[in-house]
């Protein structure tokens, strides 16, 4: 059983969300171009959490104090909230964009398509609209790549601040 | 196999894209360089559109040792960078 000492050594933190997030929105890239396109939507998606995790570590004293868990389970619309709620995103519309982004991820991925393999991936895509007639699962997984790249470039944006 | 250095990464990106006034946030990171590229030159392009772009020029450069060189590169505009500025 880990002690104090090890728990805080292994914490994740700020920088260790966002290196995390970093490579795996760049294996996602390296499985699109594979055309791995089970493993690359869902590294991609993990990427996206993880970098919604590394702005509230940031931003969020309470949860760099331990004061407050960083806990949502793997709800990408509560992380996007919780950034939300800590004033961070720019009034007027500005970061429509990055929601909408959020909100295209958070409606496709899911925590246990690690365990999914690509053709249930595809299938449940197909069930909820994304994969369609003259709508490819490629064409599917490269949009959600990029709805992935345009949540993790803005969350590193806001960790510049 | 040898590591590529962030000013050479750097060298490669502009000459081989010919990126518009490019700003490079890149840093070593273990035995690779990662990091950030900003340019106009990724104006109107989705982001695997970008990374294909990198990628390609990386792979013309390095061949297959281009993944052991370089690690993640986001590619940013202006705007998206300088994004909470205004």
């Amino acid at each position: 059983m880990a002690d104090e000492t090890t728990k805080k050594s292994t914490a994740m933190g700020e920088s260790g969300y966002r290196a995390g997030a970093r490579d795996r929105i760049d294996e996602a890239f390296r499985l699109l171009r594979a055309e791995q396109f089970g493993g690359s939507a869902y590294l991609a998606g993990r990427g996206a959490e993880g970098a919604l995790r590394a702005v509230l570590w940031k931003n969020d004293v309470e949860i760099q104090q331990g004061k407050k868990s960083l806990d949502t389970g793997h709800d990408l619309r509560a992380l996007l909230a919780n950034v939300r709620n800590l004033g961070l995103l720019r009034a007027g519309g500005r970061d429509d964009a990055f929601a909408t982004a959020v909100q295209h991820v958070a409606r496709l991925w899911y925590n246990n398509m690690r365990f999914a393999s690509t053709e249930s991936v595809e299938k449940k895509w197909f069930m909820l609209g994304e994969v369609r007639k003259n709508h490819t699962f490629k064409q599917a997984t490269t949009e959600f790549y990029d709805a992935c790249a345009v949540v993790i470039k803005r969350c590193e944006a806001l960790c510049h601040k | 196999m040898s590591q590529v250095t962030v000013g050479e990464v750097e060298t490669v990106l502009t000459n081989k894209l010919h990126l518009q006034e490019p700003i490079f946030k890149l840093e070593p990171a273990g035995s690779k360089v990662s990091g950030s590229v900003i340019s106009l030159s990724f104006r109107g392009l989705t982001d695997s559109e970008r990374q294909q772009r990198l990628w390609d020029a990386l792979d013309a450069e390095y061949g297959p040792e281009s993944v052991h060189r370089v690690g993640s590169l986001l590619a940013f505009t202006p705007d998206e960078w300088n994004i909470d500025e205004d």
